[in-house]
């Protein structure tokens, strides 16, 4: 298999692709999550806790949770249109799809990268909170906040990468087959609607790509399958059904 | 000489309407192929068919006596190419975009520095290509297709963008490669003076078919010679011609005698019937002459 030892090889050359791009600056909007829940910390630190939690439990679980419901779907939906868009801008791919690499590989590490940057999002939004709760000792000492407990939010994010493989497996395709950027934004916000809704549904919300995260926290009790091992799978279905369009895309 | 490109009747349609029809390409090995035609003639979509970019709807296409596609990846780690605009990331220097192709073509850092001094853009590697002329990114496209050293370049119209001084440098470097590196080049224009100053053959297309391929030697033959007179009075002057038995047409105000009609006499004839003669020329056609005769002949 050629194909598979140039892997590494693309892996680097798309990664190298993503210096001073605004897809690489999006993975710190984790951020933005840390600094409200650092705000309202500071300003009424009490109002983070959760009945019956501890400060940790309720602050970790708020920041997953708005990360997981608001913001992740929108990053994944922005993140795969602006790789898309390195190639579609300048009509790239005429360049890219003469070098000598099965095409099936490109769309592979496009993937890849495009996981990968939620990982950073999500080690971001990790290192930020663990930032977040040593500031918040200093200006809100009446919150007795400990170390992070890491676990606390390694695992759920952990589970939740895994679960949005579907979701990038399809926004993928839809961000590389239309060339408009506004195409696959569109697809995506229409999607991550949809999931709000679908995430309530007991018959759907299990099987809803964009709802997968959310029943990741929340398992439902009785699930045919759980919602990590069907993302995993689907994404294997969907990502080889997209590779195979791919190599059969026309450059005109 | 062996044909690096070789097709056998290579057609392409694009919603019901033939773009390149029943093309059988021929392009020897150590050539400089001008692939030659107006614009919408069908050069750039036959050049995508050549990169696999596009699938023919029928015929045959082989490079290196490789077939494609079966042999893409082969062929393609043999092949440089430039498709129009070049294709680059703006928002990286210019050594940062031939690092990426370079490492996916198992190219060290000699050859990027090697392909950026060719084509003259050593003291801007470290320039953001957001911040090139039109004219330098052209020139960071050829060093894309020189970089991992090709037998064959596929170019398309090469020297777009490029200044007067630019254009000359690109085609002293196209015509060098050849007989220096042992490239075969393959460049469409629309430019008939490629020919001229570039080209070891040519390929002339009009509406997707191919009215003219051979050698520069060969199209030169189809030149047509004739001695053109001007004169005064030149319907008086062409009676008196004839009458001596040298016909010859009427051109406007000039007259048009054939190639080999004796310039001296009809000359001395007319001074000495008193006749002004203010110019008599032999003239060759044009390649713009001989082509726009072919593409008229086959549009009608």
């Amino acid at each position: 298999m050629n194909g598979l030892r140039m892997v590494p090889r693309v892996l680097v050359t798309e990664a190298l692709k993503l210096k001073r791009t605004t897809a690489l600056r999006c993975a710190l909007l984790p951020l933005a999550i840390v600094f409200l829940y650092f705000l309202i910390g500071v300003l009424s630190g009490q109002a983070l806790v959760r009945q019956g939690q501890d400060i940790w439990t309720s602050l970790t679980k708020n920041t997953v949770s708005l990360w997981t419901v608001l913001m992740l779907p929108l990053f994944i939906t922005l993140e795969t249109s602006l790789l898309a868009g390195l190639e579609h801008t300048d009509r790239n791919w005429k360049f890219l799809l003469t070098l000598p690499v099965p095409k099936w590989v490109i769309y592979l590490a496009k993937f890849v990268i495009a996981m990968g940057l939620v990982c950073v999002a999500h080690l971001v939004l990790i290192a930020g909170t663990m930032v977040s709760g040593m500031l918040l000792r200093q200006f809100a000492p009446a919150l007795k906040l400990t170390a992070l407990p890491i676990g606390l939010l390694v695992w759920p994010l952990a589970k939740i990468s895994v679960a949005a493989l579907l979701a990038v497996a399809i926004q993928h395709w839809v961000s590389l087959r239309w060339q408009s950027f506004t195409t696959a934004m569109a697809f995506g916000v229409c999607a991550m609607v949809i999931g709000f809704l679908a995430a309530n549904s007991v018959e759907w919300g299990p099987w809803y790509p964009w709802s997968l995260t959310l029943h990741t926290l929340t398992p439902q009790p009785g699930a045919v399958i759980s919602p990590m091992v069907f993302s995993v799978l689907a994404a294997c279905v969907v990502m080889v059904l997209g590779a195979w369009q791919f190599t059969r895309r026309e450059i005109g | 000489m062996s044909d690096v490109i070789h097709t056998v009747q290579l057609s392409r349609a694009f919603g019901g309407q033939t773009v390149v029809r029943s093309l059988d390409l021929s392009v020897p090995k150590g050539s400089v192929y001008a692939f030659l035609g107006p614009n919408g003639a069908g050069k750039s979509t036959t050049i995508r068919l050549l990169l696999g970019l596009l699938r023919p709807d029928s015929g045959s296409i082989s490079l290196f006596g490789l077939p494609l596609p079966a042999e893409r990846m082969a062929v393609l780690a043999r092949v440089g190419s430039l498709v129009e605009m070049p294709s680059l990331y703006p928002h990286l220097t210019a050594t940062e975009n031939l690092a990426m192709p370079a490492r996916l073509l198992h190219r060290g850092v000699a050859d990027l520095t090697r392909a950026l001094a060719t084509v003259g853009l050593s003291g801007v590697g470290k320039k953001l290509v957001r911040d090139f002329s039109l004219g330098m990114k052209q020139r960071l496209g050829l060093a894309l297709a020189l970089l991992a050293r090709p037998e064959l370049l596929i170019l398309d119209e090469p020297t777009n963008g490029l200044d007067p001084a630019g254009i000359h440098e690109v085609r002293q470097l196209l015509r060098m490669m050849p007989s220096e590196h042992g490239v075969t080049v393959f460049l469409s224009s629309h430019l008939l003076s490629e020919v001229d100053q570039l080209a070891t053959h040519v390929g002339m297309l009009s509406q997707g078919a191919m009215v003219f391929q051979g050698t520069v030697a060969t199209l030169a033959e189809r030149r047509r010679t004739r001695l053109r007179l001007i004169v005064e009075r030149p319907a008086d002057a062409a009676t008196l011609l004839a009458a001596r038995g040298w016909p010859v047409e009427r051109q406007g105000d000039a007259l048009i005698a054939a190639a080999d009609a004796p310039a001296a006499a009809i000359n001395r004839t007319l001074v000495e019937a008193g006749y002004d003669v203010h110019a008599l020329v032999h003239e060759t056609d044009s390649l713009e002459h001989i082509f726009l005769g072919m593409t008229q002949a086959e549009a009608r």
